[in-house]
Parts: structure tokens; sequence; C-alpha cells
């Protein structure tokens, strides 16, 4: 069930008011079971997958929990919890192998062996990815560290821990929440406060815009020309590619505000998992900014495990490079993302290389950092880098990302801009004006953000007739102009004749 | 306690009007072509006494306007394009809670099929967009909408096909905020009552035959609706008729028609068998090879079926009515709207084709010998049956004294009455073929008290023959004039050479 599908939006009110209706004690059950149910709305049998995830992850937490209360020297109890932890870790990632990369990996092998010319038959294997589970098996592992570190008791209740692992609002797409913030909050829950369920609302409306109005809308371009780029290069390409950024992160940020103000309806704080990244000024920062629920957990139980930036230069490199990688290959099981991946470590271990050189460059030429003229520049720097390693996010594999690149430079179309054959791919002049009018208003919203203003509380803060108008624009200028619906083919209802 | 109040009053005025908006958005948004369908029936605060309901077969056929014009019949077609008689059976029972006809006439296309609607979603959403949602409607949806038969069958549009896109268009039509135009804020509306003219003329499929007393089997879901039709008409008092329209037929269509034969003797009920009727010229009547007809064929039907209606059934005429006097002023549009399609063909054929009406007097001036070299002309000509008169060839239409009077013998078609039989009743026995059935074959000539026979005499009298008139066809090229046959006004003038119009005739006499 997609949050932007007639389904969630009979559902979520349903499973809302009943929540508010039943006392608040056993609110939970009622949450585990909405969740449950959302998540069978794709594939039953994936319910197995998160069941195994939070019995292994919540057996764990209370094997160290009975490790901890026992009479033993803490060296082996250290030990005793590694080992657990390792558990936990061997059986979840051993899941999330098979699922997610297996086919990749022979694959790989496949090809390793080949161009050594090693005769051997690898099968090829298609496993069926179950919805979501980057994303959970992710968020159980985080409570098995969290509860080897201490820093969360080892959950007793099995209903309130499954609860934790399969909270709906952010089960499939995040934000990968920290068993600190939201298993604390599922035993506390907070009364109903009308505010809150305000804000949540207007979260909700502001990720319907951004996933349905622009990342859908983009999408229909990007889809058409990353599609036929042999027939679409230069221009086209370059188009869509910077297109192609905001895209992916309508669609991302777009689902994690709707999983905050869903979330937020029930009474539940989720944390920020985007924070106007394109506003960066460094490729670093972009990260800080970016996906920060993955981010910061890759950072808390990989980077810092890894030894961070405590064991010399040289290693804080290769950690980084490390994480990078890693999260590359997290994001999909295809050589082009660990590529990917590792284009962003690199900027970030050549930014880091190099900034002594700069800082000694900005010197010699006089230039000041506090200007607006150099944040732009600098912004938008960051931007054309990130956005150089979308070109392999989006390519469906290396060779293709190589063959995309290769087109977007040969191919010299300038007149495109202008002579209204960007309008011939899927978005006519009008829808196209539309995006790029939306974008604005996306563009403005983060300038707000990045500068500290939030447009909610500026929204909340107005008389009520005011603040029925705007949701009243604001739910129908989403339900007109967003990409959703059968969809309106105008040669379909042309040709009537039968 | 206040707060609460405060609370729950935002929210529900907020609810209201969001939903005013989108009730709002919904009508700004939608396609304009179901509304622009059925506006005028939605307007008319009296009953009908004639509904046609089929699918496109009938929709291109059967002209209300015509029947108005030549009997008084006050009628509306619900024909729609790829209708099922499933559809057909939910597009009537919508109709019905409208108006309280006497007459159904429902044509059988589609008897065979087992699906409810068409394959094309688009065509569904025509014939119910319109209607306001109402009880009827929702089961209409919910019955249409269950459909096992299209889902074994196609995959098409599957999700266009719920129940919520039909009853809540919306979700359809929101993407037309870019194709907005003036016409959705003042949408032009049909002047054919409900009907479509098919502007074509193709040479039809030869027709199929099959052994003698072949005929469909079983209860198909075709079937099923044609019995609850009848039925429901039945029972609400009102009288059917069944058809099955004309068109070059397969071994099915054949098989279908005499399967309505039993059904028609079963519940009682009139039915023609146009299939078997030597009503139209194949060279001329088509609009496609295997399914429509143009506006020729269309008129014949359309004639054909007034006369047996003001035989069989009794239905008043309503010309003089005062209540129907608008019918008057929506006639000049029918007509304007026939003189415009006039003035838009490019080609001779067509436009000869469209002249083929019982109420245009027509004057021909052929200045190029070969175009008698043109099979499809000569039978142009003589469908319109066109004769020759001085330098000139000239059809007359009915004049102002010439018009049905509505005064014919009525009487209800009832079992085993005879009248079951395709042509045991209709007018159409005594003299086979279409010149013959037609009230014009009697007079051709202008009466006496026309206006055109008295301000413009007889065909001496016309401009042309005066040595005015259409004389300015150069060599080479064919001149037509066109007359109101009722009230002598000049309708249209048009010059074509051989490869094409060439301009209008000049206003000569006029």
């Amino acid at each position: 069930m997609l949050f932007n599908s007639m389904g969630f939006l009979l559902f979520f009110p349903v499973v809302t008011l009943i929540y508010l209706i039943l006392p608040r004690k056993v609110r939970y059950l009622w949450l585990l079971a909405a969740s449950y149910y959302f998540y069978m709305c794709w594939k039953a049998k994936g319910a197995l997958l998160i069941f195994f995830s939070t019995a292994v992850t919540y057996a764990g937490g209370l094997l160290m929990g009975y490790v901890d209360g026992r009479d033993w020297t803490a060296d082996r109890r250290q030990k005793r919890k590694k080992q657990v932890v390792a558990g936990c870790f061997i059986l979840n990632l051993g899941v999330l192998f098979y699922f997610k990369y297996t086919g990749f990996f022979l694959d790989s092998l496949r090809t390793l062996l080949g161009a050594f010319h090693i005769p051997a038959e690898i099968p090829v294997v298609q496993v069926v990815l179950p919805v979501g589970i980057s994303f959970y098996t992710f968020q159980a592992l985080s409570y098995t560290m969290d509860v080897y570190r201490g820093e969360i008791y080892a959950e007793k209740n099995f209903f309130r821990y499954a609860l934790f692992v399969s909270f709906f609002p952010q089960l499939v797409a995040g934000p990968i929440e920290r068993s600190k913030n939201l298993l604390k909050q599922l035993a506390h829950p907070a009364p109903f406060a009308f505010g809150q369920a305000r804000d949540g609302f207007l979260l909700m409306l502001w990720g319907f815009f951004l996933k349905v109005v622009l990342a859908d809308r983009i999408a229909l371009f990007v889809d058409y020309v990353y599609g036929d780029y042999m027939g679409h290069g230069g221009w086209y390409l370059i188009v869509a590619t910077v297109l192609f950024a905001f895209q992916i992160y309508c669609d991302f940020y777009g689902y994690s505000v709707i999983a905050m103000g869903a979330a937020k309806i029930l009474g539940i704080r989720l944390m920020e998992n985007f924070s106007a990244p394109y506003l960066a000024r460094s490729v670093g920062e972009f990260w800080r900014r970016w996906h920060i629920s993955l981010t910061s957990w890759f950072k808390d139980y990989l980077y810092i495990p890894l030894g961070g930036s405590r064991k010399g230069t040289a290693r804080k490199y290769g950690n980084k490079l490390i994480v990078f990688l890693v999260s590359g290959l997290w994001h999909g099981a295809e050589a082009s993302f660990v590529v990917w991946g590792g284009i962003n470590g690199l900027y970030q271990i050549i930014g880091e290389a190099v900034k002594p050189f700069r800082d000694k460059a900005v010197a010699l030429l006089g230039l000041r950092r506090d200007t607006l003229g150099h944040k732009l520049a600098q912004a938008i720097g960051t931007f054309l880098l990130v956005d150089f390693s979308w070109i392999f996010f989006r390519a469906g594999s290396l060779k293709e990302g190589l063959a995309i690149l290769r087109q977007m430079v040969t191919v010299k179309n300038p007149w495109i801009l202008f002579d209204g054959s960007l309008y011939t791919c899927r978005l006519d002049e009008r829808n196209f004006r539309l995006m790029l009018l939306c974008l604005g208003v996306l563009l403005f919203a983060d300038i707000c953000k990045y500068k500290g203003i939030q447009i909610r509380q500026v929204i909340a803060a107005q008389d009520l007739w005011a603040r029925c108008l705007f949701i009243v624009f604001a739910v129908c200028f989403i339900l007109t102009t967003g990409i959703w619906g059968p969809g309106y083919d105008a040669a379909n209802f042309i040709y009537f004749q039968f | 306690m206040k707060r609460f109040l405060r609370i729950g009053g935002g929210c529900l005025v907020t609810a209201a009007l969001l939903v005013a908006a989108l009730a709002g958005l919904t009508k700004v948004l939608e396609r304009k072509a179901s509304y622009a369908k059925y506006a005028p029936f939605f307007a008319q605060e009296e009953d009908f006494d004639v509904l046609f309901m089929g699918s496109s077969h009938l929709l291109n056929s059967v002209f209300p306007m015509e029947l108005w014009k030549d009997y008084g019949i006050v009628s509306y077609n619900f024909g729609g394009h790829g209708n099922q008689l499933a559809t057909t059976y939910w597009v009537m029972e919508n109709a019905l809670d409208y108006t309280t006809p006497k007459l159904m006439v429902i044509d059988c296309f589609y008897l065979e099929y087992e699906m409810k609607t068409s394959m094309n979603f688009a065509q569904v959403h025509l014939s119910f967009d319109a209607f306001p949602l109402s009880r009827t409607k929702i089961r209409a949806a919910f019955d249409l909408l269950e459909d096992d038969a299209f889902h074994e069958s196609w995959t098409l549009d599957m999700a266009q096909r719920t129940r919520l896109n039909l009853l809540w268009d919306f979700a359809v039509y929101h993407d037309r905020w870019a194709d907005l135009t003036e016409d959705d804020v003042d949408p032009a509306v049909t002047v054919e009552k409900g009907a479509e003219s098919r502007i074509a003329i193709s040479t039809p499929n030869a027709p199929a035959t099959v052994p003698y007393g072949s005929k469909l089997e079983g209860e198909t879901v075709g079937v099923r609706y044609l019995r609850r039709m009848i039925e429901d008409c039945q029972a609400r008092g009102i009288h059917v008729l069944l058809t099955y329209l004309p068109f070059p037929s397969t071994e099915v269509d054949l098989k279908n028609a005499a399967r309505v034969q039993d059904i028609a003797k079963e519940y009682g009920v009139g039915y023609i068998d146009f299939l078997s009727l030597p009503l139209l010229d194949d060279a001329t009547d088509h609009y496609d090879p295997d399914s429509h007809l143009n506006p020729s064929g269309a008129r014949k039907v359309t004639d054909y079926l007034g006369q047996y209606i003001k035989a069989h059934y009794d239905i008043p005429d309503r010309r003089q009515d005062e209540a129907y006097k608008a019918w008057e002023e929506d006639y000049r549009a029918y007509r304007d709207f026939q003189v415009s399609a006039l003035k838009e063909q490019e080609t001779l054929e067509l436009y000869l084709m469209l002249l083929k009406s019982a109420h245009y007097d027509v004057e021909i001036q052929i200045m190029d010998p070969q175009v008698w070299e043109r099979p499809l002309f000569t039978e142009l000509m003589e469908n319109l049956g066109a004769e020759q008169e001085g330098g000139l060839y000239v059809v007359r239409g009915k004049g102002a004294g010439e018009t049905d009077t509505g005064e014919t013998d009525t009487g209800e078609v009832t079992a085993g009455s005879g009248g079951q039989g395709t042509d045991a009743d209709a007018p159409a026995t005594e003299g086979e073929g279409t010149e013959d059935r037609t009230p014009d074959t009697e007079g051709q000539g202008m009466t006496a008290d026309t206006p055109y026979a008295e301000g413009q005499g007889t065909v001496s009298d016309m401009p042309d023959a005066e040595g005015q008139g259409s004389g300015s066809a150069d060599e080479g090229e064919i001149c037509i004039t066109v007359w109101d046959s009722e009230t002598g006004e000049r309708l249209d003038g048009a010059v074509f050479s051989p490869s094409g119009r060439v301009g209008q005739e000049a206003e000569a006499g006029s």
C-alpha cells in the first residue's frame, strides 16, 4: 500500500480514528496490527521476514539484558554480548544478503571468473526483493547495537518491540528510526494534541505535493529521456540529469515527510530525514543533510566502529570510502550504485585532502567566503558534483551509466533548450512550466528551512479562515495537478469510434 | 469545551469548503463530451415520447430532429459508442429517472457478447458522466464493473475500471487542467438530440449468409440484459420496439437478428429486422465498411422508423403543442448545423451524399460531362433521385404542405398479431425500395402554397433556369444550389471541379 494510493487514504483515517478511540495502554497493539496489515498489502508472506528479524533482535536484546544481569566479569559479559550482537547481525544481514544480493553476488562472481577464464557453472538466481527489507533490517540492528552499548534498555514487551520494527509510517522507506527515539515513544505514547495533528496533516500535504505533483511529474520527463538516451543525447540528458536530482529528492523527501506527518498525527515524532540538502556548500554537508537517518546510521554503526577519524588520516579516508561503498550497495545491488557511492566517498576524501590548497588559494586571491556569490558558487558546485554521481544512480547498470555519460558529452544540441523540443518529452509546455513553478516553491521552502524558518508555524499562526482556505487550496492543487489516477489519455477519449 | 467546538467547527467548515471546491473543480475539469450529448435531454422539462437505446449503430442511424420535423415525434437518441447491452440497460435505467417515454426503441447489436462494457472505458464515461450521482447511477457502476467476462478477455485500461472513477470522474479528468478551453466553461451541446452524424462514404463488405433457422443460442449477458430492458419497460407500461439496424452483417449478426425475433415474440413486442430490408443503397449509405451509416443511410432508417412508429404506436404529434415550442427553435439550430456540414465539404461526393434529405430542393448544373464516368457520382445522383430538367438536374424535397400530419393509423403491436414479422407490419411492405417508401415519391414537384412556389415559382422560375443563378459554373465545373424545400430559403451553393471544391456559388437570384 503506497502512501499515494486510494487504499492508504482510506486506511490511515480509519487507523487513526480507532487508535484515538482505544485506551492508550492498548493502542500499540492496534498500531501493530495495522502495521502488519499495511505491509501484507504488498505481499503477505513478506511479513514472515519482518517477524523473523523482529524475533531475532528481540531475543538478542533479552539475551544481552540477561548477560548484563549475570554476576560475571565485565570482560566475560562483554564477550557474550558481542557474540549475541554478532549472531543478530549475521542472521539479519544473512537474510538481507540472500534476498537483495544473491543475484548480484553470483553475477559478479561469474564475471570475475570469466575474466580469468576460469570455467565454472554459476547458476542464475532471481530472488524477489521484499519491500522495505533494507530499512527495517537496519532499524532492528540499530536496536541490537544500542542495547549492546547500553543506550537503550532491552524491551521486554514483544509486541511493543514488534511495533518498533514494523511501525507502518516508516516501515518501507524510512526514516530508519533509532530505538532511543521511537521505542521510548511507543512505550509512553503522547496524548492526542490537535496542534500536533494539524502539524502532521500539513506535513502530509507537503509530502504529497513533493511526491505526486513534483517527483512523479519530473519522472515522466526523466524516464522518457533516460529510456531513450541514444535518441535523446546532449542537452536532453543534461536537463534530465538535473531534473533527476530533484525527482529523487522530492520522491524520497516526500515519502519521508508523509511518514513524519502520519506519525505525528498518531502522536509519534519521527526524526528529520532531509534538511535542504541541495543548499549544502560541500559534499560533506550534503551528506549531513541527505537521508540523515541512513547517514547517521552508517556513522554510528559502521564508521565509528571502524575507527572513524581517530586512527590517522589514511585510515579515516579508507573508512569514509568503505562507508560510501557500503552505502552504495545498500541502495541497490548493482555495480552502478557502488560507483555512485564510491564517487561520493572520493569527493569527500579529495575535498578534505585539497582543503589546505583551497584555503591558500582563497587567501591568495583575497576571496571572501561569507559573500552571497561565494556561497552560491559553492552550493551550485556541490549540486553539480552530486548531480554527476546521480547519473550512475539512475542508470540501470554501470555500462549504461557510461553510455549515458558519453551521449551527454558527445551530442551537441543546445538549441533544444529554446526551440520547444524539451516539451516533447512527455511533459508539454504547460506541465513543464508548472514543474518549474513548483520547483520554485520547493526552493523557497528549502531556503526557509535553511534559515530556520518553519513555514508550518507561519501557517498555524494564521486565523482560522486563512488556515481553512490554505488547506482547501493545497488539497485542491495537489489533487488537480498531481500525477495520479488512471490518467487522461486524450487520444483514448478522442477515439470513440467502435 | 469552547476550544473543542472551535476546532470541530473549523474542521467541519474546512471539510465543507473542500467538498464544494472539489465539486466545482470536477465540473470544470470534466470532459464535456457526455454533457454535450445529454444537455438537451436534461434541459427539457416535458417528457420525451420515444427514447432510442443502443450502440453506436443507433447513435449514427437515428436522427430525432428529423422525426420531429416529419412526424412531430419528441425523441432522444441515447446510443453510445461501444455500448454493450448491459451498458445500454443502465443508460436506460438512468434516463428513466428523468423521463417516462411511451415507447422505448432498443437496438440489439452486441446480443452475443458476454461483456457488460466497452473495452474502451472512455466510451463508458461518455455514456454516464453527465448523469448526476444517484442511486441508479451507483447501482450501474457496481453492476457494470462486476464484469467477469471482461476480466477474462481484456487487460486494457484496467486502472480506469473502478466504480469510483465512474461515479466521481475527477480521478480521470483532473489532468485536463492543462487542456482547458473556452468550451469547458461554455460547452457546445448537441443539436442532434443525442445523435451523431458521421460523414464519409465507404463501400460495405459483402454481407454474410446463414442457413435458414440459424440463430444465437443460449442466454448470453447481452440476451439477459435485453430481457431486463423489456421486462422493466413493460413493468412501467412503456412499449418496446426492438431493432437490428442495417449494416453489412456477419453471420453472428444474422443469427442475433433471428434470435431477437424469438425474443420479440416471447414478450409480444415489435421488432424491425433492418438486416433483411432492402432499405439502403450500398454505394452511398455507409460510413465505414462494416458498421455505421452516414447521414444518407441514417435518414432512410430514421424515416422508416418514423413511419413505423406512427403506424403502430400511439405517439402524439407535438408540432402544434405549445409545450414543445422550443423544438421549432431546436430544429432551426439543427438545420443550421446541417448547412454548416454542407459548407465544410470539400468533395463533390460527400456533398451529394449529405443532400439526401427530404427537406432540400437541389439544382445541379453539370459543366463537366466526364463526371459521369465516376461510378460513385452516378450512384449518388440516383440516390438523390435527381431528374433532368432543361440543362439542370433537379431534386425536389417536401413542400410545406407535404410534411406528415401525424394522422396515420396507430395500433399497438401485440404478440401473435402478425406484427412480429420483420416486414409484415412495416410500412414498406407495399413498396419495396427506398424511394417508394418515402412520402416525397408521390409529390416530387413543388406545391402551390410553398413560399418558394409563390415567390420564385416552379423549376422554370428558378434563378438558374433563367440563365442567372448557378450559371456561374465554368467549363469543367459542377455547380450546386440548395434551398430549403419548405421555406424556399437558399441554404448553400457550391462549385466543384474534378479536384474538389473551388468555391461558393454566387447567391444569384436570392
